[in-house]
């Protein structure tokens, strides 16, 4: 979690940083539900800053089942693009950064009784892209976002001679201001 | 069996009174995500149903998709030079059911719209509600597009 906060931080510092007064920038933060390709939604906390056409959005979201701790957090770097004309309608395409966490005894150990065995912390990093639509609603400095994205996520060499990928939807409804 | 042919001969009455207009159709092929837990690689001879999608879009941009991923769907396409948007609703389909719902997909064609015969690629995702739950398929897929 900390590695998450660290690494939105410097995005977020380095957006503002670097920002003239002519850059229209937004802070939104919401909720989100995420699909694992199973028709089952995780609920998720989601932040996201927008700026020219360009937004960052991270999500966050995990849960714990026995001595079992799965925590996840995604990075998403996209642009957008009005669809039809229609400046409330946008489509997204950018770049995905997935940390999937899992922790076996290693947050309670008091689960595991007297003989704790031994903790197992895994980590895996996946890169990929997202594509969707969204709709912004704007009441002066207010604003609302309905997202509804696709994260694509390479399988290794089952996507290089199969096309199998590893898709995680997400459906957010996010509440800001323009900066 | 009346129903049926009722149903043939209110289907063939109305394509035949749609105008020669232009178009076009298309024919995609690709693995698809059907809420199974996976994505399932693309088929070897390619025989699976749900990894193809036959899609007919009228001049207007009015689009009609035959598919078992997302489903039976109908909606508006909105194109700016090779790149397309569409949107729209119908009845999705997915392994754990069907119902009404809701579809996008984001292609590519090259040949920006131009007549002829030209490579596709589009992802395609839907959403949809049934009683219990909800169905998300997707698909990504490769094909043809012939402009008329």
């Amino acid at each position: 979690m900390r590695y998450w906060i660290h690494k939105v931080s410097w995005i977020i510092l380095l957006a503002c940083g670097g920002a003239s007064r002519a850059l229209a920038l937004d802070l939104s933060l919401g909720l989100a539900a995420v699909d694992n390709m199973s028709d089952q939604a995780e609920p998720a906390a989601t932040a996201r800053l927008g700026w020219d056409g360009f937004y960052a959005q991270f999500y966050y979201w995990g849960r714990d089942y026995g001595p079992v701790s799965e925590r996840n957090g995604l990075l998403s770097l996209a642009g957008e693009t009005s669809v039809g004309g229609f400046k409330l309608l946008v489509a997204h395409y950018g770049l995905d950064l997935l940390d999937h966490q899992v922790n076996l005894y290693g947050n309670h150990p008091s689960r595991s009784g007297t003989n704790p065995p031994t903790a197992v912390h895994e980590n895996d990093p996946n890169i990929g892209g997202i594509l969707g639509v969204a709709l912004h609603l704007n009441a002066g400095p207010l604003l609302c976002t309905l997202s509804w994205d696709s994260h694509i996520f390479f399988t290794g060499s089952g996507f290089i001679v199969f096309l199998a990928s590893a898709r995680k939807q997400s459906v957010s409804l996010l509440l800001g201001v323009d900066l | 069996m009346r129903y049926r042919r009722l149903a043939a001969l209110c289907l063939g009455a109305w394509l035949w009174t749609q105008p020669a207009a232009a178009g076009s159709f298309e024919l995609v092929l690709g693995p698809e995500q059907i809420g199974s837990g996976g994505s399932a690689p693309i088929f070897i001879p390619p025989v699976d149903p749900f990894q193809w999608a036959a899609t007919w879009v009228t001049d207007g941009g009015f689009e009609t998709m035959l598919s078992l991923c997302p489903g039976l769907v109908v909606g508006q396409r909105f194109k700016s030079g090779g790149l397309f948007v569409s949107l729209g609703g119908g009845l999705i389909i997915d392994a754990n059911g069907s119902g009404g719902g809701v579809y996008s997909t984001l292609g590519y064609e090259s040949g920006g719209g131009s007549k002829g015969w030209h490579f596709i690629a589009e992802y395609t995702q839907g959403l949809g509600y049934k009683h219990g739950g909800y169905l998300a398929p997707s698909a990504t897929r490769f094909g043809v597009i012939w402009e008329y």
